[in-house]
């Protein structure tokens, strides 16, 4: 019985580390935006299909495409922000919010017409390989997702603590007006905070790739999931996203294995919302500096 | 007379429809310290906004080195060389007081020279040398100010504008403060003070004005205001109980 | 809203009533078109009066679209009402009004922006997933199939969605003019005034929302009537939430006509779209958005802001908003 509930609780993790890297993706636009970026999701499968096509054409294993996939997202990062959110940053939190909703329709619909509806997956030679450690099975592929979440996270947060832009990032995320004072510019940390959401969205794409099956449409529930995450684990930390997104992935795994089917996914968006009513900044994080 | 290093001329803003500053004009000469005073709300903090770009005046003209700034953006102020410190401070209370120093020398004008500053700086205020590890948001209210002081002065600006220095501090830090302002009078440093503090303000100041429900009503040297027995009777009253003495 | 304005809208009501007798319901668009606007200016108009008026961005408002038509769904089926029963509107409104004080009084009490606004995200993918998982009783993915046998021509469902918007914008005017009004004006601006001034803040706002959700449940009703198979991801889609929500910012929201017009203009444009370019409609829809509010955040009656001061309770939300934008 242990064993099959360490089983679940391994599971609930490695698939809690896909919620997390999105939710830290979420977690950098919303310090210096303030807005919560519904896109991410559908950035993520955008990232899917990149990697699964380049698979189905070129022949390039997913994880060698993640040198592609990444570096393409970051500048489609920038490019997102220059051209879409840029003009309305001024305009206030709620019109950014409307154009992320509706590049997620944009895309995704662009997606379902160019790409159909139909579930992708790739499927390498090693997709079924699992390792047994300590008696507990592990997935090849979804451990490879576990390593890349958590080498994206601590990329990040070398970034954040390490480099005088992250910590223009960081001040700017904690108070806008006194950035300014220094000579942060907006636009630049905005720009930045985007591009590396996007960057790690890239990263979460791949992982995607090769860990679920996948449509244009799956987004927006993934979306949800991150935000989920962010809420747990609180907002405006990175490591908070990603032990959110564990933590997400635990429970979720656990009431699968409780409850029947869909349930599971239910008993998320009670904990979503028993969470932002009870410990709205989160469970890992620790000062409030959220302003709303 | 050489050209005053800022000057105000009939500045007129508002926040919408409320008007808050009328018809204010000033000028701060290079090297001295220029204070503006008055009660809560008069207007003080507006004037600093409006100075650092946050604001845009609805007409008169503002000028820095000879040339327009009204309505300047808040980081081309800071890359023109003037540095605010606003009322509260405006640390990054999460960052540590190093990274905050760090983050002062972000302008263009100041990054190359950051190590330089850094330096300086430390040894200007030895208790940042000695809390640089530690997070902004957990010093002393004292050390704070001079955190924020020192923050700006890492933007090498030619212009220092210091909102409300003293609010909230006991008397004992606040004189700490002002020594501090001293010392960078004496560096060469052109400063702009608001302060409610008016004992302290005058005192330091080469100059002077006073701002009374957003208009200028007064202006001349420090010595001359502090005499002045008007002032006396409508603010020292209030703000005396918190002096020190000389 | 001002003595013309009043007169053009009674001249529009009046106008919309006789379409369907100049343009033959069976040949012409015209009267779909209609219909379509006036369930989404119901919708729309029913958000203004929580976000708009109140300052509670919900993004929600789809739970209670879904829930209202799925009431008229589970009972017709079991012809518990009958086709076009006024019970079964007024019971998808109640239902929907019993969902929002039931999640709004702790949402409302506990959430304050940008949290609310997550809040009901969430609630409106929790009704999704709920419907779905109780399998028989409401036809679980597939959704219920309702008699279409009743349906003869688009007559009555046209004049009750043109009645319903009527409401909506009358309920609006009401409330707004009146001091329940004052009071939800109050808590946008500045809820712990409000509180000090002895404004009951958490009352106010679990009526508003559930107010707006009872003309939400109510639309999703009228919908269900015409469409004939209510399923999840049909009724529970984020697009009936997201629409109004456009809707109303691209009209002006916090203003009565704001949502009138952003609700004709937006259907026109949709519906448009799915006739002339079928396959790739969301794609253009998407698009339009996007085009919209980079060019327009602050509604085409945020063009003239001048006017909106004097609209009594009017405020652009982008105005509001925009406090965060400048760092504050």
């Amino acid at each position: 019985m242990l064993k099959i509930l360490t089983q679940v609780l391994v599971n609930g993790i490695l698939s809690g580390t896909m919620y997390g890297i999105a939710a830290i993706g979420l977690s950098l636009i919303f310090g210096t935006m303030r807005i919560v970026f519904i896109a991410q999701g559908t950035m993520i499968i955008l990232a899917a299909y990149g990697s699964y096509w380049l698979f189905i054409f070129l022949g390039i294993d997913p994880y060698l495409s993640i040198v592609l996939v990444v570096p393409a997202s970051l500048i489609l990062g920038i490019g997102f922000y220059q051209g879409l959110f840029r003009k309305v940053a001024r305009a206030g939190q709620f019109p950014t919010l409307l154009i992320a909703f509706g590049l997620m329709a944009l895309l995704e619909n662009l997606m379902f017409v160019m790409f159909t509806g139909n579930a992708r997956a790739v499927q390498t030679s090693y997709a079924s390989y699992a390792l047994t450690v300590l008696g507990i099975k592990v997935s090849f592929v979804r451990l490879m997702a576990f390593i890349m979440a958590l080498a994206g996270t601590g990329g990040v947060t070398f970034f954040l603590k390490k480099t005088m832009l992250g910590k223009a990032v960081r001040a700017a995320s904690e108070n806008l007006e006194y950035a300014m004072m220094v000579g942060i510019t907006p636009h630049a940390v905005n720009t930045i905070t985007f591009a590396l959401g996007m960057g790690l969205a890239g990263l979460a794409g791949v992982a995607t790739a090769t860990t679920y099956g996948f449509d244009p449409f799956s987004g927006f529930v993934f979306s949800l999931k991150a935000m989920i995450a962010l809420a747990i684990g609180g907002m405006g930390s990175v490591a908070g996203g990603l032990l959110g997104g564990i933590l997400l992935g635990v429970v979720e795994n656990y009431a699968a294995f409780v409850l029947t089917g869909g349930w599971a996914d239910v008993v998320s968006y009670a904990v979503f919302l028993l969470v932002l009513m009870f410990k709205p900044e989160g469970l890992f994080s620790r000062d409030v500096s959220a302003k709303l | 007379m050489a050209n005053p290093l800022l000057s105000a001329a009939n500045i007129n803003v508002g926040y919408g429809d409320a008007q808050v500053l009328w018809d204010v004009s000033f000028r701060v000469e290079e090297g001295e310290v220029f204070s503006i005073i008055g009660s809560n709300g008069a207007g003080k903090s507006t004037i600093l906004k409006t100075l650092s770009g946050f604001l845009r005046p609805s007409s008169g003209t503002l000028e820095f080195l000879g040339s327009r700034i009204d309505g300047m953006s808040p980081v081309a102020m800071v890359n023109l060389g003037v540095s605010l410190v606003p009322e509260g401070r405006g640390l990054f209370s999460t960052l540590t007081v190093r990274e905050n120093l760090e983050l002062g020398a972000f302008s263009k004008r100041s990054r190359a020279l950051k190590g330089e500053s850094l330096a300086a700086m430390m040894s200007l205020f030895p208790i940042l040398t000695k809390r640089q590890g530690q997070l902004a948001g957990k010093m002393s209210g004292g050390e704070q100010q001079m955190l924020a002081i020192a923050r700006a002065l890492m933007a090498k600006p030619k212009l220092l504008m210091l909102d409300e220095p003293s609010l909230g501090l006991a008397p004992i830090v606040v004189r700490t403060v002002f020594e501090t302002i001293a010392t960078l009078k004496a560096k060469g440093v052109t400063i702009l003070l608001v302060e409610q503090n008016i004992h302290q303000a005058l005192r330091i100041a080469d100059r002077a004005c006073v701002i009374k429900t957003g208009h200028v009503t007064m202006t001349g040297t420090g010595k001359e205001l502090l005499a002045d027995p008007d002032i006396h009777r409508a603010y020292m009253g209030l703000s005396g109980m918190r002096d020190d003495h000389a | 809203m001002s003595r013309k304005s009043l007169l053009l809208l009674i001249v529009i009501i009046a106008a919309c009533c006789a379409v369907p007798f100049v343009f033959d319901p069976e040949k012409s668009y015209v009267v779909y078109f209609l219909f379509m606007a006036s369930i989404y200016v119901t919708l729309a108009q029913s958000w203004n009066l929580v976000a708009g008026y109140t300052g509670q961005v919900s993004l929600g408002h789809h739970a209670f679209f879904g829930l209202g038509a799925y009431v008229v769904a589970i009972m017709w089926s079991r012809h518990l009402i009958g086709y076009l029963d006024p019970i079964g509107f007024i019971l998808a409104g109640v239902a929907a009004s019993m969902l929002a004080v039931l999640v709004g009084i702790p949402l409302l009490s506990k959430l304050k922006g940008d949290y609310f606004a997550l809040g009901t995200l969430g609630l409106g993918e929790i009704m999704r997933l709920i419907t779905i998982q109780l399998g028989a009783f409401t036809g679980g993915p597939m959704g219920i199939l309702l008699p279409s046998s009743s349906f003869g021509t688009i007559l009555p469902h046209y004049f009750i969605a043109l009645f319903l918007a009527v409401l909506a914008i009358a309920v609006t005017f009401y409330m707004a003019r009146s001091h329940i009004g004052l009071a939800l004006v109050s808590i946008r601006e500045d809820e712990a005034a409000a509180e000090a001034s002895g404004i009951n803040v958490l009352k106010f706002k679990v009526l508003s929302f559930a107010v707006a959700a009872f003309l939400a449940g109510m639309s999703g009703s009228v919908l269900a009537y015409y469409i004939f198979t209510v399923e999840p991801q049909g009724f529970y889609g984020l697009n009936w939430t997201l629409y109004p929500v456009l809707m109303c910012v691209l009209g002006g929201a916090g203003t009565m006509t704001g949502p009138i017009i952003g609700g004709l203009l937006l259907t026109a444009v949709f519906e448009i779209a799915r006739y002339f370019l079928p396959e790739i409609h969301p794609i253009f829809s998407g698009l339009f958005i996007i085009l919209a509010i980079m060019f327009l955040p602050t509604g085409i009656m945020g063009l003239r802001p001048r006017t909106m001061q004097r609209e009594k309770g009017g405020v652009s939300i982008g105005r509001l908003l925009t406090k965060r934008a400048k760092g504050e």
